[in-house]
């Protein structure tokens, strides 16, 4: 004699389709919550990186400084040109 | 049926039944994870989910860091950057003890009183204020507990004293406080972000996807019209010019005059606003904006301008200059070098008091002042700052015959250099007065007289500057130059007399002579070798129209 599995099937396969639906949303939400992990770490990191470039910039400005550079100028004996020493070349 | 169903039973056999077994079971155990979850997400999940947040969602702010400043050319002027300052908790400390010690290695210089600090039954003392990136890796390394970081910004002003009084200053907690930091204060302030993030056991932060994006919470960037490279040559000039001549200061304002952006604004002595507590209040002034004084014969471009717009000039008429010494009832008028009969153009080359004021005579008393009014003289000249000055006209009321005198050669009313340099650019630009600009925005300007009026005063102006004027140390070479200077007695408010030692030596021009591009003013205050501003003031003029005409 054959058992019929169809009427367990039946009432089986929408709880197994339910528990899939749920393990996949639950594995999303996993998903979502590493993009998370990742995504404030990136946002550390480029403000990290943010606060980097902008001490950087205000190296390079205190660097390029024009009075710094024309006290180091003088200081190798250059002087800014005066009267006279410019001679403008017309085309 | 029942009894159906238990002959059916009855027929199955042993492994049908185990997995009928094993089916239910599961079914069972599967209804009572339904049931939980459903209690979980549906009757509790609220009052979970808000026990949840309590406890990992934190509320983050990050203070948003104010706008960069550049030069007309993008040379970065004022920037900010992270700090960092660190607290302790003391009650939270295990040991004091350590937590001083191990500081201390890194920070030896708080050893006296850190230990002290540490042990107090304080809930919160700041233990350093202010301390670079890389120290502030140090500390964290540590990891001690009870002791933390907090980020704070700081203003830093990469050029150190360049255009300093011009920038201004901000005090501790980034709020402008003077100069382009007071003034543009709502603009550069960025607004302070705050969001949500959640946070595991570990301290660990998840992006929660409901924070608001972090852009653009940083404060507006500022573009001035100042050219870093002049004003650094600019400060250089008069840097020397006070050593050479003994000087108590020096100014120079350089404006372009057909858009009236000022180019350079330099005051010396300056502070360095990245350390403002370091020298004296008053070398923060902006003597460009604020100084209003005697502006004495740099008015005279005004009286001759308003001469000619009301037909009261006439250039061949030869006027008698008394060989230098004029008397106005008991008042007596005196000039420094000494002729007899001059032109109206000798007069204005040579600075005569004595001929302006007889030719000035030739106007009733409202329209002279009235002209001085139109020339933007007792108003504000439109920058909008809190230190600009209006300066002074005298009331018509208050104008008797000797005040008429002086004010026509510039003393009794007072100018600020801003005003006097936005009137010298009407004069360069046919006519049409610019309202100054320090922030780039669209030119405005005004007529105020008419363009064979400018062209005529600037045909003066050049006289100034030619092998007889006042000011021939100003000639450039192959570039026509015009001009005009001022030395002025300084006003002694105790003695209530001119101080006859005391003086302002000034040069006013612009080049070239027929197109103006630039407009400077240079004023060295208190020279103590020499007092003319032909002899002073100008050779500084020179140097930097030569740099800003060669080099611009």
């Amino acid at each position: 004699m054959q058992f019929d599995f169809r009427p367990t099937l039946q009432f089986l396969l929408p709880i197994l389709a339910i528990t899939i639906v749920g393990l996949i949303f639950t594995g999303i939400k996993l998903h979502q919550i590493n993009i998370g992990y990742h995504l404030a770490h990136l946002e550390k990191e480029k403000h990290k990186l943010e606060q980097q470039r902008d001490v950087m910039a205000l190296e390079v400005a205190s660097l390029k400084n024009p009075k710094r550079l024309i006290q180091m100028g003088g200081n190798l004996g250059l002087k800014l040109p005066e009267d006279g020493d410019i001679i403008q070349l017309k085309p | 049926m029942d009894l159906a169903v238990n002959m059916n039973l009855t027929k199955l056999n042993a492994f049908q039944l185990k997995a009928l077994f094993i089916g239910v079971t599961l079914l069972i155990l599967l209804y009572i994870g339904w049931l939980k979850a459903y209690k979980l997400q549906v009757t509790e999940g609220q009052k979970l989910s808000d026990l949840s947040d309590n406890r990992y969602l934190r509320s983050l702010s990050y203070d948003a860091a104010r706008g960069n400043v550049y030069d007309r050319n993008g040379i970065l002027l004022a920037t900010t950057t992270p700090l960092y300052s660190i607290y302790a908790e003391p009650k939270r400390l295990e040991s004091a003890w350590v937590a001083a010690r191990k500081i201390n290695k890194i920070f030896p210089e708080l050893k006296p009183k850190l230990l002290n600090k540490l042990s107090t039954n304080k809930n919160f003392v700041w233990v350093k204020r202010r301390i670079n990136a890389a120290d502030a890796k140090r500390i964290r390394d540590l990891r001690l507990s009870g002791i933390g970081l907090l980020e704070e910004n700081r203003r830093h002003y990469p050029n150190y004293d360049l255009a300093s009084q011009t920038l201004g200053l901000v005090n501790i907690d980034e709020k402008g406080m003077a100069g382009l930091e007071y003034h543009m204060d709502e603009d550069l302030t960025g607004e302070a972000w705050k969001g949500l993030m959640y946070q595991d056991a570990l301290g660990r932060r998840i992006h929660p996807f409901i924070a608001p994006e972090r852009t653009d919470i940083s404060g507006k960037d500022v573009h001035l019209t100042i050219d870093a490279k002049l004003q650094a040559v600019t400060e250089h000039h008069l840097k020397e010019a006070i050593k050479k001549y003994g000087a108590r200061g020096a100014w120079a304002v350089t404006m372009d005059p057909k858009t009236g952006e000022i180019l350079a604004l330099a005051n010396l002595p300056q502070d360095n606003p990245n350390h403002p507590r370091s020298s004296h209040t008053s070398f923060r002034r902006n003597n460009i904006l604020s100084a209003a004084t005697e502006p004495g014969s740099l008015i005279k471009i005004a009286t001759f301008a308003s001469l000619i717009e009301n037909g009261q000039l006439n250039l061949e008429k030869r006027i008698d200059t008394e060989q230098g010494i004029y008397k106005l009832d008991e008042f007596v008028v005196k000039d420094v070098s000494k002729h007899d009969f001059l032109r109206p153009a000798g007069i204005f080359k040579y600075s005569s008091n004595i001929g302006t004021l007889k030719l000035a005579s030739k106007l009733d008393r409202k329209t002279l002042r009235d002209d001085f009014l139109r020339y933007g003289f007792g108003s504000a000249p439109g920058l909008g700052w809190q230190e600009e000055s209006a300066g002074r006209v005298p009331q018509l009321k208050a104008l008797g015959p000797v005040e008429f005198a002086t004010l026509s050669y510039g003393y009794g009313l007072t100018a600020t250099p801003l005003q006097l340099i936005r009137f010298t650019s009407a004069v360069a630009n046919n006519g049409l007065m610019p309202r100054p600009q320090i922030i780039k925005s669209a030119p405005k300007s005004r007529r105020v007289m008419k363009r064979p009026t400018a062209k005529l005063v600037r045909d003066l102006m050049a006289e100034v500057t030619g092998p007889e004027g006042t000011a021939k140390l100003a000639q450039i070479h192959n570039i026509p130059v015009a001009g005009k200077t001022g030395t002025t007695e300084k006003w002694d408010a105790a003695q209530q007399k001119y101080d006859s030692k005391r003086h302002m030596a000034s040069f006013i021009g612009f080049a070239p002579k027929d197109d103006p591009k630039y407009v400077t003013m240079v004023v060295i205050d208190e020279p103590g070798h020499s007092r003319f501003g032909g002899q002073v003031a100008a050779p500084v003029w020179k140097k930097i129209m030569t740099y800003a005409m060669n080099s611009l």
